[in-house]
């Protein structure tokens, strides 16, 4: 009976101990409640996702939680007043589709990286009129959602980290409607000017 | 770490503290392990447990202490979830149970389980490895309920229910377009445990 119990101990080691020698980091940490979404979170994970026409879509970083590996670009077009925040292309599970996503922001007053903060818990809203989103693969714009950028960190005066929430729907000109929900990022950021 | 050595110090206070009724005993088992949520819709998963336990107060003849430290496995599974997503908790538990004994071979338990986060993991087809999930609560408490069988043979069994009565994920539910709608604090860990104990050392 002994060696009954000996290998019950020797089942559970190699069962459920294995779990946790075997660790390992991805940079992939999922939502709680859907798993198919990156978790939401406000440290420079370098990540995003959302849901678009109920598809879980996903932006990543393989390489890391460093300004290197950032999945935000904020382009300042000095000359128009206007920026837009992209989020690098991420892809459609169980899918090849690749897209990025867009917001064109217009008269923040952010002129420089330094005056960044003032997007700091800002809320828009993306209809059109003047702030709007829009996916890669589609030619209009926003005409319904939200950008809310929550938290904005700054680490030092070249590095920026910023987290936030969206959801916004466009409708093509073919009628088609793409339902971008449940949106989420955070990432550092890169900045450029026009 | 603070907690697993406080709780140590504990089950390690009450073992040497035992009066004339002391048995101590080793358990490994089987764990059907689930969570009770409103927001999340799951599955049930098996894991496995070990640990050490004892008796070491006798409070009446038909009553006794009954502390545990042990290695238990929970989770859950996502449902309908095409890339089989899951899961997997690993605590350190330390259950503390009154036992009352009716019959000299069967006795019925109630009590509480303190529980510490070791580690959790997400698993899915999308990835090769699993995940570490740092967004779990790393500490958990459950009502027990149990009952023990044939022991006072060498070799004897245990069931038992343990349900969260602390919630282990605390997380913003969020709408369509990115508003908090309100928090999710209500995810309780359930499991229902089989469990074969060996009795080490008896001293009545």
């Amino acid at each position: 009976m002994n060696s009954l119990l000996k290998r019950l101990i020797f089942l559970f080691i190699m069962m459920e101990g294995s779990g946790i020698l075997s660790s390992c980091t991805v940079d992939f940490v999922p939502d709680p409640v859907n798993p198919s979404l990156t978790v939401y979170s406000e440290e420079g994970k370098n990540i995003a996702s959302a849901l678009i026409n109920g598809q879980p879509w996903n932006s990543f970083s393989s390489c890391g939680s460093t300004y290197w590996c950032n999945r935000i670009t904020v382009t300042n077009q000095a000359d128009s007043n206007r920026i837009i925040i992209a989020i690098k292309s991420g892809r459609i599970i169980n899918s090849d589709e690749s897209l990025s996503i867009k917001f064109t922001l217009e008269n923040t007053g952010v002129n420089s990286l330094g005056e960044i903060m003032k997007l700091n818990n800002l809320r828009l809203q993306l209809n059109g009129q003047p702030h709007s989103g829009s996916l890669s693969t589609a030619n209009n714009a926003s005409h319904e959602g939200q950008l809310f950028i929550r938290r904005i960190i700054s680490i030092d005066s070249d590095n920026y980290i910023m987290s936030g929430t969206f959801g916004f729907i466009v409708t093509e000109d073919s009628g088609q409607t793409f339902e971008v929900f449940k949106g989420r990022f955070d990432s550092y950021i890169s900045y450029e000017v026009e | 770490m603070k907690y697993i050595t406080c709780n140590l110090f504990l089950f390690c206070s009450l073992l040497t503290t035992s009066s004339a009724c002391a048995q101590f005993y080793v358990k490994t088992g089987f764990i059907f392990s689930d969570i009770n949520s409103e927001h999340i819709e799951t599955d049930g998963m098996g894991r496995m447990m070990i640990g050490l336990g004892g008796f070491p107060v006798r409070i009446n003849e038909s009553l006794r202490l009954q502390t545990e430290i042990t290695f238990t496995g929970k989770g859950f599974k996502y449902s309908n979830n095409k890339n089989k997503e899951q899961i997997k908790f690993y605590y350190f538990t330390a259950p503390v149970t009154v036992n009352y004994i009716p019959r000299p071979f069967f006795s019925l338990e109630g009590g509480l389980e303190i529980a510490g986060l070791i580690d959790a993991k997400f698993e899915s087809r999308r990835f090769n490895d699993r995940i570490y999930v740092e967004t779990y609560s790393n500490w958990d408490l459950g009502a027990v309920a149990g009952a023990n069988f044939f022991e006072n043979q060498i070799f004897n069994l245990s069931i038992r229910y343990i349900h969260g009565i602390r919630s282990i994920l605390k997380y913003p539910a969020f709408d369509e377009f990115g508003n908090i709608s309100g928090e999710i604090n209500d995810v309780n860990n359930q499991t229902f445990q089989v469990v074969l104990r060996v009795i080490l050392a008896e001293n009545e």
